[in-house]
């Protein structure tokens, strides 16, 4: 799916899922985008996984919309895993306004994966 | 004269025959008749017998005879009467007989011929006294001779007298039978008829060409009444009555003659349509008519003929009269068809129209808006201006209004004219009718003419055709102006305003409409702003001119928007308007299309070509270069022409330039001259959007005219440099584009990944503020700049809005949190035009990651 400018898939892992962000998310699709990944995780999902292994760039747009969706599925008792690999320049936004307080953030979607329990 | 002329040889015969006759009578007689002894009986009788038979020879002879024998046959008379004198003995008495001879020979013959005779009966009786012895002899003798002589030269003379009033009346009857002759000749030459009869109407007389005209010989017709000879009927009594009233009248002293027309049937069938004169005269004081009779069929034919010729002139020369007159009337509605505005129609009209009614003078007045009348022109023009706006009511235009009739003056007076110029040109006769366009008055127009002239109903009809045609030719004039309006506004409205404007891409248009034509043509183009800082451009060519051409180009134009907006790459836009073309009902279009998507990010260029020019691209180096790819149908001409786009790149510093046939076509010239003089024109120079539009313009069109309509349209990538500065527009779609260029440009400056991250970062979040927090207005844009410099980046963001204080201040805080973490300095300046932000960091050395 195409979202201005950035790219959203969704699937399923047993009872969690994987949603896959790709582009650039800034104030132009934020909310657009961070919606419709909220809407890809099903209420009875156990939790998900967003990997935002092919996204290039994050604003703070984004990374506010980015607390907001996790404390939203926090709330539906939802768990959230960020993927972000090491090295690119979401890792060095996302550390530098502290997200892992907010998810816990895996290098690799593997990793995420295995940490589902 | 010959004496015996008179008798003719008949009546001398008979006459000698009776001669003999008598003398063999006288024989007889004697013999039978007591007579004395001494006669010789026997003698007597054989001379009686000779005498009988020469009688009878001369008898039946009578015709035949010369006049030689006449003398003989007198002679031998002669000789035999002497001999019965001798042989009777009787000197005395029987002498007597000499006296017929004699007389004979006077009666018949002249004088001198007479008294010949006379001498030779002398002779002879001498003969015969002498051979008897006779006593007396020469009294006997001359009284024998002299009582013939006597008697004869009386007869003589009386027959002189008589013959010569023979001869004279022979003469003037020979006079006359040839003057009658002649007269006859004449008359019967004569072309007419003349008839001559008596005071009964019986035909005295008729010419040979009144046989020919009544169809009778002349020996049918003399001596019956004229009325039989073909009159009908019916008209006998009448023909009667007039006669008699004629000779009546002439009795008393009246005319004398009549001329009627007349109908005679002939003896043939065939009928004479005549005409004749009867005219009464007098000879020997009786009344008799003559009449001339003439057919007057052929002149009536003549007549008739003449007449048809005459009705045919005219009408020839009224039909002649009417086509000019027609003519001039459609002259004045083709008026309309060379004049595009009131102004320039308006004379055009009364010079027409003046031609048409002949007019020394004519006025054109509208009414306007506000119900007055205004002057549009007069004819003649007037030296002096005069004011142009007449009220609805005055003069005689005013009570044309009113009455919606037309009007019609004779020696106006100044008071009821609008213009006084058709005073002053010495009009004695103005007649004003109104125009009437679609039931309604849109004004009106006075005509003029100088005396002795005066208008006539004749004129108000012509001048009402004519104010028909004038009506029609302002109603089309105005028609015409407000479709050009429509269209040139329409046309205005479907050229973009402004060019979007975003980073590293500028660009510049141009459009030129056709000088020559009036109507609006068919090109277009357009440059719409894509997300991610991508620009798609338009260059298109609909065909056809005026209002559906144009209406057809803004529909295209609308769907491109739409479709592009939805995100739809060049060839599928294509293809899509290429449906919405082939669905236009009824109308056939076509439109040629250029559509260019740009992405100043990757530089690269996709574009697909239906049927229009190539467009031109230029390196960095201003090499021209066309591009050819992608070539295919126009829009509206395949169900599936199935569009694909090319890709080539634009590298920085790069241009392309779309432009629409106009730029390169010329009449009677080779489409590549075209196309290299505009390469040509394109490579000389520099390659800026705006001086490369000039230039091209200049180059290809020097005139600055053109034939055809002409849009141009020039995109630079524009190259980065140690300074990067561009115009943001006021929209969050741009920020992408921004970041992308940054990278470029950061990467230019070989800046380390953590530096790029951050001042991309930085500027995204400052240009964020800016756009969401300055409330700026659509068009409004941001000033972007970022320097290099020093192995620093300086970077200011300027806006003009106005901070709005709504914003809840956690959102504006978290960015400035991040910036102020990502950079070295942060400057905040709010001015009252606008917020300013200075950004600093520097650039560390890269290290390789």
């Amino acid at each position: 799916m195409n979202v201005d400018g950035a790219t959203l898939t969704s699937s399923l892992h047993g009872n969690h899922v994987i949603v896959s962000v790709g582009g650039e998310i800034d104030v132009f699709n934020a909310a657009r985008l961070i919606a419709l990944v909220e809407a890809a995780v099903p209420t009875d999902a156990h939790g998900a996984v967003l990997d935002l292994t092919g996204v290039g760039f994050l604003d703070s747009t984004a990374i506010r919309k980015l607390f907001a969706l996790t404390s939203r599925l926090r709330e539906r008792r939802q768990h959230v895993r960020v993927v972000t690999p090491c090295g690119s320049t979401v890792l060095r936004t996302l550390e530098l306004v502290q997200f892992g307080r907010a998810a816990p953030m895996h290098a690799s979607l593997e990793e995420a994966l295995a940490e589902l329990g | 004269m010959r004496a015996h002329a008179m008798f003719d040889t008949r009546t001398k015969a008979r006459s000698l025959a009776f001669l003999y006759g008598a003398a063999a009578l006288t024989c007889v007689l004697t013999v039978l008749l007591p007579h004395v002894p001494s006669v010789e009986e026997r003698s007597v009788l054989v001379l009686g017998a000779v005498s009988l038979a020469l009688a009878l020879v001369f008898l039946r002879v009578a015709g035949q005879v010369s006049d030689g024998l006449v003398h003989l046959a007198l002679a031998v008379v002669t000789v035999m009467l002497s001999l019965v004198i001798h042989y009777t003995h009787n000197t005395t008495l029987y002498a007597l007989i000499y006296t017929w001879p004699a007389l004979y020979a006077f009666y018949f013959f002249s004088s001198p011929v007479a008294l010949g005779h006379l001498a030779f009966i002398g002779a002879a009786y001498a003969t015969v006294l002498r051979i008897d012895d006779t006593m007396d002899a020469t009294i006997r003798l001359v009284l024998v001779l002299g009582t013939p002589l006597v008697v004869g030269l009386l007869i003589s003379r009386l027959l002189g007298v008589v013959r010569s009033g023979i001869e004279r009346s022979a003469r003037q009857e020979r006079a006359l039978r040839s003057s009658e002759g002649r007269t006859r000749l004449i008359v019967d030459s004569a072309r007419d008829g003349f008839i001559s009869t008596d005071a009964q109407g019986r035909v005295l007389d008729i010419n040979a060409a009144a046989e020919r005209l009544l169809g009778r010989s002349r020996a049918d017709v003399l001596g019956r009444p004229f009325q039989e000879l073909g009159i009908p009927r019916e008209a006998h009594a009448k023909f009667i009555q007039r006669r008699r009233d004629l000779l009546k009248a002439a009795r008393e002293g009246g005319t004398r003659h009549l001329e009627q027309r007349v109908t005679i049937n002939r003896p043939d069938g065939t009928q004479l349509r005549g005409e004749t004169m009867i005219w009464v005269v007098e000879r020997d004081g009786e009344l008799m008519f003559n009449a001339r009779l003439s057919d007057i069929g052929d002149r009536l034919l003549e007549e008739r003929k003449r007449e048809r010729l005459v009705r045919a002139e005219a009408a020839r020369a009224e039909a002649e009269r009417a086509a000019l007159t027609i003519g001039r009337l459609q002259a004045v509605a083709d008026a309309a068809l060379t004049q595009r505005d009131l102004d320039a129609l308006g004379p055009e009209i009364l010079a027409r129209t003046r031609e048409v009614l002949d007019a020394e003078a004519a006025a054109l007045l509208l009414v306007q808006d506000d119900g007055d009348l205004s002057l549009l022109s007069s004819d003649p023009v007037v030296a002096e201006r005069r004011p142009n706006r007449v009220p609805a009511d005055a003069g005689i235009a005013g009570r044309v209004l009113a009455t919606r009739r037309p009007v019609l003056l004779n020696d106006p007076p100044a008071s009821a004219l609008a213009d006084p110029a058709i005073l002053a040109a010495g009009i004695s006769s103005l007649l004003a009718v109104p125009l009437i366009a679609h039931e309604e008055i849109i004004g009106v127009i006075e005509v003029g003419v100088r005396p002795p002239r005066r208008l006539s109903a004749e004129d108000v009809d012509l001048l009402r055709l004519t104010a028909d045609r004038v009506a029609l030719a302002i109603e089309h004039v105005r028609a015409y102006g407000r479709e050009h309006r429509i269209a040139e506004t329409l046309q205005r409205s479907l050229l973009p305003q402004t060019l979007p404007s975003l980073p590293g891409v500028a660009l510049a248009g141009r459009y030129l409409p056709a000088a020559s034509e009036a109507e609006v043509g068919g090109d277009w183009y357009d440059a719409i702003g894509l997300s991610g800082g991508r620009v798609l451009l338009v260059m298109g060519d609909v065909s056809g001119k005026g209002l559906a051409a144009a209406s057809m180009l803004g529909a295209l134009r609308s769907a491109i928007r739409a479709y592009a907006l939805e995100g739809h790459a060049p060839a599928q836009i294509a293809d899509r308007l290429n449906t919405f073309v082939l669905a236009e009902p009824s109308r056939e279009h076509m439109a040629t299309l250029v559509l260019a998507v740009f992405d100043p990010v990757d530089a690269e260029l996709s574009y697909v070509n239906a049927g229009h020019p190539p467009p031109l691209a230029l390196s960095a180096e201003g090499t021209p270069q066309f591009l050819d790819g992608a070539r295919s149908v126009p829009l509206g001409v395949l169900p599936f022409p199935g569009y694909q786009e090319e890709t080539v790149t634009l590298e920085s510093g790069g241009a392309l330039v779309l432009y629409t046939d106009g730029l390169v076509e010329r009449r009677a010239e080779n489409l590549d001259r075209g196309l290299d003089r505009l390469s040509v024109a394109a490579s000389e120079g520099p390659l800026e959007t705006e001086a490369l539009c000039d230039r091209l313009l200049r180059a290809v069109l020097p005139s600055g005219a053109t034939n055809d309509d002409v849009a141009l349209l020039t995109l630079c990538h524009v190259p980065l440099g140690s300074r990067l500065a561009l115009d943001l527009p006021s929209e969050p779609s741009a920020l992408r584009s921004l970041r992308a260029l940054l990278r470029r440009w950061l990467a230019q400056a070989e800046a380390s990944d953590v530096d790029v991250h951050a001042i991309v970062m930085a500027c995204s979040e400052a240009c964020t503020n800016a756009i969401e927090h300055a409330g700026a207005a659509p068009d409004e844009t941001i000033a972007f700049e970022a320097v290099l410099r020093d192995g620093e980046v300086d970077i200011v963001v300027r806006d003009r809005g106005q901070w709005r204080d709504e914003c809840p201040p956690s959102d504006q805080g978290r960015g400035l949190e991040l910036i102020d973490a990502l950079m070295d300095d942060v400057e905040l300046e709010p001015t009252p035009d606008g917020t300013t932000v200075r950004l600093r960091r520097r650039l560390t050395e890269s290290v390789s990651v």
